[in-house]
């Protein structure tokens, strides 16, 4: 550890100056504040040892290869290959934890916030999947009316874009543009069905859209463990793990 | 608005307890930390911003250093502690309390994402953690940690009364309804001063410390450390967290009695350990220097 500010202080004196006297409270005769950087190779032995069986067991599981990348997966706005890549894959695997209404299903939303890390080529760790989705956010799946779902497209004008599947939209001037959902012009008049985490349901983002629902299920599944089922599943079937950008959101000519 | 402030290097102005025992001083010495999110491993070598920093086995070197040194030692942190790497995924807390208590920390307050696996997992990791859990502004009766959570402690090193408190952030908007449910969120600033008031005046505590997961700033007009700092009384410190603010030298305040309260911080993740040395007279009749009211000492590895 380096020892790298010292500050001193005496109050006595210091309220004296100010405010003429002190009471009789002022017990406190001197102060002193420093930090210690913690940065020394000297590390407790009994820590240490404390911290061994666990960090091994972590490790086993974080290091496990559970994929490959054919490129690096990076966020992007209005549309990026990470964002393609999660989205997409939510929309194929959530289908089985919705039930019944997994037919209803049109699309996923997420936010650019909650893709922590880029994963890079090559080699996928579980513990990058960690990186990339720390919280414990979970799966939700919500019905919205027609306006909610209009104004969910403004939302994402506005932001310049989130990742997203099964949406189709142009961004002009901050307003959403020819918006298809599932190839079809979206329709006010409509319902729609949406999978996102339960944080940006309950209020995360400033997603207003998502108050009052129709109906929201919760489905009592991690999103980072969906994500971590898909990859070890391609890898598997022999698959590397890629996406592409395919203009599904884009900035209107 | 001291006037000087004198850099001094390496003059030993403050003899140990022993010494100062002798002249009816006593001295007591307050490590903190704040934020420390579940960063058991230092940052690895070539992390960008904190290369081979911080980590729990080094803290802990570092503290029983410093115990070596000091008799009276008072260990706390800000909340926070959950949260960050796969150690609390996979192991929900357990051992960032096992590894607090092994290094002995007295107390410590929650903060946001001390909630993430809900109330009920603090009370499973509860049976690791040696030290007391402290918060003012939440009502919890009708919540898991009831009986976990108290307002404040009081802890006694050597002759030294201590107060040591919490104040939580408002959790609606930050943590998910479900995880902190029936959590009664209550003025910060106002509970802050109600308890100061009874550890300073009705306990007669020599210290009070604040630990707070307010945040050194805020958005909007909601309540931080400065505005818990200028809108009380009786605190002699904050001890904050929250924002990550790695603050090298405390904030002053003059609170609402204008005597000077002192808010520190220390980022997060471990990178820093604060450390506040109090020293206390009981006839307020100890030498100071008088050339200066603040010293500034710079001092580098040792």
């Amino acid at each position: 550890m380096s020892f790298f500010s010292k500050y001193i202080f005496f109050p006595a004196l210091a309220c004296s100056l100010l405010f003429g006297s002190c009471t009789s409270s002022a017990k406190i005769s001197k102060k002193e504040n420093q930090h210690y950087l913690i940065n020394s190779n000297t590390v407790d032995s009994s820590a240490f040892y404390t911290i061994l069986p666990y960090k091994k067991k972590m490790d086993a599981t974080m290091n496990e290869v559970i994929g490959k990348t054919d490129i690096a997966l990076t966020k992007d706005q209005p549309e990026g290959v990470l964002g393609d890549f999660v989205c997409d894959l939510l929309l194929i695997s959530c289908k089985k934890y919705i039930g019944k209404d997994s037919v209803l299903l049109n699309g996923v939303l997420l936010n650019n916030g909650g893709l922590r890390t880029s994963l890079p080529k090559g080699e996928i760790t579980a513990g990058k999947i960690f990186e990339l989705m720390p919280f414990d956010n979970e799966l939700a799946f919500v019905e919205l009316t027609g306006d909610k779902t209009q104004e969910m497209m403004d939302y994402l004008a506005v932001k310049g874009g989130m990742p997203v599947a099964g949406i189709r939209m142009e961004i002009e001037n901050m307003k959403a543009k020819n918006v298809f959902i599932n190839g079809v012009p979206f329709d006010k008049n409509k319902h729609y069905y949406f999978i996102s985490s339960d944080y940006l349901i309950n209020g995360g983002d400033k997603m207003d859209f998502f108050k009052n629902p129709v109906k929201t299920v919760f489905l009592k599944k991690l999103i980072r463990d969906v994500i971590i089922e898909y990859c070890k599943n391609e890898t598997k079937n022999g698959h590397t793990l890629s996406a592409q950008t395919d203009g599904r959101i884009s900035v209107a000519k | 608005m001291f006037g000087t402030a004198a850099v001094m290097g390496g003059l030993e102005l403050f003899p140990n307890g022993e010494a100062l025992a002798k002249k009816g001083v006593s001295k007591l010495t307050v490590l903190y930390t704040n934020d420390t999110h579940s960063r058991i491993d230092p940052f690895p070598t070539n992390d960008p911003k904190f290369p081979d920093q911080g980590g729990f086995a080094r803290r802990a070197a570092a503290i029983k250093k410093i115990r070596s040194e000091e008799e009276q030692v008072l260990l706390l942190d800000a909340g926070d502690i959950f949260q960050g790497t796969p150690y609390f995924n996979m192991y929900e807390g357990e051992l960032e309390y096992k590894l607090m208590s092994a290094m002995g920390y007295d107390c410590v307050t929650i903060g946001n994402h001390d909630f993430d696996l809900g109330m009920e997992n603090i009370i499973k990791q509860k049976p690791y953690a040696s030290f007391d859990f402290v918060n003012a502004n939440y009502g919890l009766e009708d919540t898991p940690l009831s009986k976990v959570v108290k307002p404040y402690k009081i802890y006694y090193k050597g002759g030294i009364k201590i107060g040591v408190f919490g104040v939580g952030i408002e959790l609606a908007g930050l943590v998910p309804d479900k995880l902190c449910k029936n959590v009664q969120f209550f003025n910060p600033v106002v509970a802050a001063n109600d308890i100061a008031k009874t550890l300073k005046q009705e306990e007669k505590c020599d210290v009070v410390i604040c630990l707070s997961h307010l945040g050194y700033k805020s958005e909007g007009n909601k309540p931080n450390d400065i505005i818990l700092g200028e809108q009380t009384g009786n605190i002699d410190l904050i001890i904050g967290g929250h924002t990550h603010t790695f603050l090298e030298l405390p904030t002053e305040k003059a609170d609402l009695n204008k005597k000077m309260v002192h808010i520190t911080q220390v980022g997060w993740a471990g990178i820093w350990l604060g450390r506040y040395d109090i020293y206390l007279s009981k006839n307020n009749n100890v030498k100071t220097n008088t050339s200066a009211s603040i010293q500034l000492m710079e001092r580098n590895r040792y």
